[in-house]
């Protein structure tokens, strides 16, 4: 029974051991590591103090010290595994060890505190060569300077400082603007110079300096440089940092921008620097194990509780005295060119012909605002004709100074043949460093003229720009902005009115043209066949005549009797004619009576006519001869003459 | 006849307090024009372009007007919203009342520029040309003016048939050649409006083989692309585009120009 119980128990024990593998306590170890066993003085070495077996219960690596390098620390990394039950866990401390001075060093071991226990890495060697390639032969402990620790933060976060030695012309005490010094960060900027001639050249300097993690982000105010003329010095990749001390603090500083001003008029200015946004990171202060986990840099961003802060940073204004070029020993030929420069001059060839082009090349280069030197004259010469068809610049900077270089391109075109002479061209500028003016020569030139055929040419520049004129760019493209009035319009709100009283105008004019066209055609018509008309006429016409007969027979009077027989005698005649396509004028009795036959006219109508010009003929020469009855009947004859012609006669 | 005094003073003073409301009714919905039309530019201005929208449609709505000024502003304010298909239309609605305004015509190309579907026509090169040509003149004028031409011609008829003068004759060549040109540019109107133009208004326009979602999906189109609109059945429109090709669109898909 006892046996039996002593082996479950003893059975339990290894599978209790066995089953629950995670809860076996691992095997703590401590070690050092580097990227590099060797370096050069300012290249960085990472070092990484590893301790496995454990996460929790341990603080920062003690670093001893160690002369020679500039120690910060990156930050914390932990990560635990499980590899087919087993517990694998493991934490990392980085530093960045800079090197400051050559020779064979060794680290002595690193404590680690974890929980009650001290654990130590092996010591290691490194090896520094110096700026020549050769290590001092001396092995010396060294001593790390403690530095502003901070973790490894986002892209933006500057990269491990290296010692600078600033030259001392270049660092004004007197110019470093009181700033919002005791914050974890403030920027200051600066000028080499409180004073400086028109043109001569001031580089404006901005620094950071800093306590902590930051980011910078833009610029909220760029600085106000109204008054001179401005060159953005390209940002430095990798800017140097260094640590100074700032009213018993310590801080990283680095420069992150630079411009070259350039005045361009005399007086005293109130340089504004602008402001800069920057985002701070602030970590909150670690009680115990935890915290340090949560606040390690595993979690990136300076930590999982780490809170980023907006800054602006704002530096004071700067004062900069701009004097004026001095008019004492001013050469005629100065246009305002301030630095210092060499000028020369070169002809593309010697010898041309009449009317053939010579290209004179003038270059200025050296240290200064190369932008804005003009073209040095070039008098003018009888018989030659002088264009200027090329400039160009090139500008770049050379320590904190601005460099350039300008070409001119200048055309010659002699007319006349034999030795021209380009007398020596003169350019002028005021070296500010020792305050005079200077003068320098470029030729004369020579170029020999031989008797050419070739016309007169004037050349064509290369194009608008290069002559200092610029072709309109285009810089953005939107649409056109909005009317600021309504445009009634009678004609486009009245259009369909409008449509309605053309067409019914229209309508009423093809109306009157078809009829005007009937009507002519008609004419033309009886133009060519005249009897018809006669024909078709002649009863309108005699009818006419019958209605003022009418009238005729109330008259009283003797002449007015007469005029009665006269007209009845001519509206018979008229009509007849006018049937029978003869003239009215001499128609006897004897044709009327052969066309009546002829048209098949009654005999008692033909009777009645007959009677008719007897009693008309009769009131000529005997007018009281013929009785009131005879008058009447002569209406009643023409009517009844009228209806059987019109039927006989078509 | 006290209470029937009392009843006729009653109603003359409901008919004066009803009038006062009407009348303050009348004031309330005939806000000038003016006022408005500037409240909305003032909108464009301050870059609140969604409500700048809605000033401009307002005015649209209320006042029935058919301003070229008022469709180019709102054109703009679309475009300005971000709304392609109808900065679009506003822009041809604007054209369509005052086809020479070079604002609206360049504000259109840059319109045009961002649609990002390109349909080539496939009209005949110079028949593209006399279309386009004829778009700087409206239906109306065109009608209008051969209206004219031909009754100068018959007025020059009417001289000709009445009166014996030389000059006449050549007159009325010349005066019928431009009754030619204003009937061929009539035509070409007339032609070119045969069918209905509409501008497509969504994002995107699914185009489909029939007039139901339940046929298949022929093509997808982009906003603001231009289209004749040939049959419709129930909310459903058939499409011609330049390129000949052809579908169905749901009703919500596009807006009509001439509306």
């Amino acid at each position: 029974m006892k046996s039996r119980f002593l082996f479950i128990l003893i059975l339990s024990s290894f599978l209790l051991a066995g089953v629950h593998p995670l809860q076996a306590e691992e095997a703590i170890d401590v070690m050092v590591s580097f990227d590099k066993k060797s370096a050069s003085i300012d290249e960085e070495i990472h070092m990484k103090v590893i301790i496995q077996g454990t996460t929790g219960g341990m603080e920062r690596p003690r670093i001893p010290q160690l002369k020679g390098f500039n120690i910060y620390y990156l930050g914390r990394a932990s990560q635990i595994t499980i590899i087919n039950g087993a517990r694998r866990s493991q934490t990392e401390f980085t530093f960045t060890l800079v090197p400051i001075v050559a020779g064979k060093f060794q680290i002595p071991p690193i404590e680690v505190q974890i929980d009650d226990s001290i654990y130590r890495t092996a010591p290691s060697q490194i090896e520094i060569w110096g700026k020549d390639g050769q290590t001092v032969s001396q092995t010396a402990p060294g001593s790390i300077t403690a530095s502003q620790s901070r973790s490894q933060a986002g892209p933006s976060v500057v990269p491990p400082p290296q010692p600078i030695v600033v030259p001392q012309s270049q660092v004004d005490p007197g110019q470093f603007q009181t700033a919002q010094e005791g914050d974890e960060i403030f920027m200051r900027a600066w000028t080499d110079r409180s004073e400086a001639y028109v043109g001569e050249q001031i580089t404006l300097t901005y620094s950071i300096y800093y306590r902590t993690d930051a980011t910078l982000e833009k610029f909220e105010e760029e600085p106000t440089t109204t008054g001179f003329w401005t060159q953005e010095f390209p940002a430095e990749r990798n800017p140097r940092k260094n640590v100074v001390e700032v009213k018993g603090l310590k801080y990283e500083t680095s420069v992150f921008r630079k411009l070259a001003l350039f005045p361009t008029r005399s007086g005293i200015f109130g340089l504004e620097p602008g402001s800069i946004r920057a985002m701070i990171v602030e970590h909150p202060k670690g009680q115990g194990n935890a915290d340090d986990f949560f606040n390690d840099a595993f979690f990136g961003s300076g930590g999982f509780f780490a809170k980023k802060t907006p800054r602006i940073l704002r530096s004071n204004p700067i004062k900069i005295t701009v004097k004026p070029l001095p008019e004492a020993g001013k050469p005629a030929s100065f246009k305002g060119a301030v630095g210092a420069f060499r000028f020369t001059g070169n002809l593309n060839k010697r010898s041309t012909r009449q009317n053939e082009p010579v290209s004179l090349e003038l270059i200025i280069e050296g240290y200064g605002n190369v932008e804005t030197i003009e073209r040095p004259e070039i008098p003018e010469i009888a018989g030659v004709k002088i264009y200027e068809t090329d400039v160009s610049s090139q500008v770049s900077p050379v320590g904190d100074a601005i460099q350039g270089r300008k070409r001119f391109e200048v055309t010659i075109i002699p007319s006349e043949k034999g030795l021209l002479t380009i007398p020596a061209l003169e350019f002028s500028f005021f070296n500010s460093r020792n305050g005079t003016y200077e003068t320098q020569t470029a030729g004369p030139f020579q170029i020999e003229v031989a008797k050419g055929d070739a016309s007169y040419v004037a050349p064509m520049p290369k194009g608008e720009e290069d002559l200092g004129k610029k072709s309109l760019e285009i810089e953005n493209t939107d649409v056109r902005y909005i009317e600021a009035r309504l445009r009634p319009d009678l004609i486009r709100t009245h259009e369909n009115f409008i449509n309605q009283l053309l067409a019914v105008a229209a309508g009423a004019l093809v109306v009157l043209v078809g009829f005007l066209s009937w009507r002519r055609r008609q004419e033309l018509f009886y133009a060519r066949h005249t009897g018809l008309k006669r024909r078709l006429k002649a009863e309108k016409k005699a009818r006419r005549g019958l209605k003022r007969l009418k009238r005729m027979t109330r008259a009283e009077t003797g002449e007015k009797r007469k005029n009665f027989f006269a007209r009845a005698h001519q509206v018979m005649s008229e009509y007849l004619a006018d049937k029978f396509n003869v003239s009215a004028q001499g128609l006897t009795l004897t044709e009327i009576e052969a066309h009546m036959e002829h048209f098949g006219v009654e005999t008692v109508l033909q009777r009645r006519i007959k009677d008719f010009y007897e009693v008309t003929d009769r009131a000529r020469f005997a007018l009281s001869l013929v009785s009131g009855e005879e008058a009447a009947g002569l209406i009643a004859t023409i009517e009844e003459t009228i209806k059987t012609l019109e039927r006989k006669i078509r | 006849m006290k209470e029937k005094f009392a009843s006729l003073l009653l109603i003359f003073v409901l008919i004066f307090s009803a009038r006062g409301v009407c009348a303050e009714g009348i004031t309330l919905k005939h806000e000038p024009l003016s006022a408005k039309w500037r409240q909305a530019n003032e909108l464009y201005a301050a870059k609140d372009y969604a409500k700048a929208v809605q000033g401009y449609e307002e005015i649209a709505s209320e006042y029935k007007l058919k301003d070229p000024s008022l469709f180019y502003n709102l054109g703009n304010a679309y475009f300005k919203s971000g709304k392609l298909g109808l900065a679009i239309l506003n822009y041809k609605k604007s054209l369509l009342a005052d086809p020479r305004r070079r604002a609206t015509r360049e504000n259109l190309d840059f319109a045009k520029a961002q649609i990002p579907l390109q349909i080539d026509s496939a009209a005949p090169a110079f028949l593209k040309w006399l279309l386009k040509q004829s778009r700087f003149v409206r239906k109306g004028e065109a009608v209008n003016l051969t209206l004219l031409f031909f009754i100068l011609f018959l007025l020059l008829t009417v001289l000709r048939l009445t009166k014996e003068m030389r000059w006449i004759y050549p007159a009325r060549r010349v005066v019928l050649a431009l009754l030619l040109l204003s009937l061929v540019l009539t035509g070409l109107k007339f032609y070119d409006e045969r069918d209905r133009d509409a501008i497509l208004i969504s994002p995107q326009v699914t185009v489909r083989f029939g007039p139901s979602r339940q046929e298949e999906v022929e093509f997808k189109l982009a906003e603001g692309i231009h289209v004749k609109v040939a049959d419709s059945i129930g909310d459903w429109y058939r499409i011609n585009l330049a390129n000949g090709k052809t579908g169905w669109v749901e009703k919500t898909d596009l807006g009509f120009i001439d509306s």
